[in-house]
């Protein structure tokens, strides 16, 4: 059930990119990879930033320092639904039980086994799990495309840095966009 | 942003503007593109009878000079020639002139059977040999390559354009390194015909 052909996608996998009878799409031109225009990195490790959460203050002070000092490994058991990260666990100062809340896309919960998740694209609406903290929106790509089996680290970031990344973000697209325009005006002028 | 980025999205838009000149409508650089020689263009270069083979690159060179474009090459149904910039001076030198031309009375011939073939940049930018996620050169020379190949990118900012072998050949020598700002038409690789 799900995946391709009830599998993961394996070295070699020929998958369909449009149905057929769709008008070819306009292709012959690439982009430099975001990740080496807007590069962001933590002792040489893909790093993304994070914003504090509602429960951060109630992990020990030693869990909260190792959860943004260390790397964390994405688990193979990673997908758009929520990337299961495996470091050094994170200890509450006390058992916690919350009733479901709304949870969103950039979440990072930390179960009772204290290996954070970090809700991805789909996440689900709602959990009970305690939240460390939230990646930003504007670094969710970057997570988005780091591998199964490497390694990330987490950087405490402010409100207004978050909103000043989204605008980074939003400038590059927007720088891509132009020249693709202007690129394929010329092309048909040519 | 670094220093290649900004200048070459400088040239991005400088090569806009020159694509509205009149001038650079009229003389074709880009030889092996097929939008190279279109008949209105051919219309505006056709030369005038009572003209001499002199007379015609004279006229040329001065539309040259007026320009910043490197490198001409026309090709008409009576045969190539190519004007190169004197990179010296700034100034069409008639030194470099390379015409083929096997025929009396100056007529230029076709150089179809010509062994090599040169693949030159269709914009603006920064030639790149990898992707810039891949250590390896899209070509090496010795590599044969089939019409149509990528051999190589040219990074306009954020965009990256791709460099493809005009003919099926096999790559003798890349012209330009790696990172290099090249202009419109400047030859990037030569190929021998297979």
């Amino acid at each position: 059930f799900g995946g391709f052909e009830g599998r993961a996608l394996k070295q070699g996998d020929v998958l369909r990119a449009m149905s057929a009878g769709t008008v070819p799409l306009d292709v012959g031109r690439g982009l430099v990879p975001p990740a080496l225009t807007l590069p962001l990195l933590a002792n040489g490790t893909q790093a993304v930033r994070v914003l504090p959460a509602a429960e951060a203050s109630y992990f020990t002070d030693e869990s909260v320092r190792s959860f943004y000092a260390d790397e964390w490994k994405i688990t193979a058991q990673s997908d758009r639904y929520g990337f299961r990260l495996a470091g050094e666990a994170l200890v509450p100062n006390r058992p916690m039980e919350l009733a479901s809340h709304g949870i969103v896309p950039g979440v990072i919960q930390v179960p009772h086994n204290g290996q954070p998740i970090i809700q991805m694209r789909d996440a689900q609406p709602s959990g009970g799990y305690p939240k460390i903290g939230s990646v930003i929106e504007a670094d969710l790509w970057r997570l988005g495309q780091a591998p199964v089996g490497s390694r990330i680290r987490f950087i405490e970031t402010t409100w207004s840095e978050a909103v000043a990344a989204l605008d980074e973000t939003q400038a590059w697209l927007d720088e891509c966009q132009r020249l693709l325009d202007l690129q394929r005006w010329a092309k048909a002028r040519a | 942003m670094n220093m290649i980025d900004t200048k070459s999205k400088s040239m991005a838009e400088s090569d806009t503007a020159r694509l509205d000149a009149t001038q650079a409508d009229a003389l074709q650089v880009d030889a092996p593109q097929p939008h190279a020689m279109q008949p209105r263009h051919a219309m505006a270069i056709e030369p005038q009878p009572e003209q001499t083979l002199a007379e015609q690159i004279s006229e040329l060179s001065q539309w040259l000079a007026e320009t910043d474009i490197g490198l001409l090459e026309l090709r008409t149904a009576k045969g190539r020639i190519r004007l190169l910039r004197n990179a010296g001076t700034g100034l069409v030198d008639n030194d470099p002139i390379d015409v083929d031309s096997r025929g009396d009375h100056g007529e230029l011939l076709a150089s179809e059977d010509e062994p090599t073939a040169h693949v030159v940049a269709s914009s603006v930018g920064a030639f790149l040999r990898n992707h810039p996620l891949c250590d390896a050169p899209l070509t090496s020379p010795g590599d044969q390559v089939a019409v149509g190949q990528i051999v190589g990118l040219l990074r306009i900012g954020a965009l990256l354009l791709p460099v493809e072998a005009p003919c099926d050949g096999t790559v003798v020598d890349c012209l330009v390194a790696d990172g290099t700002a090249v202009g419109y038409g400047t030859p990037l690789f030569t190929l021998t015909h297979d």
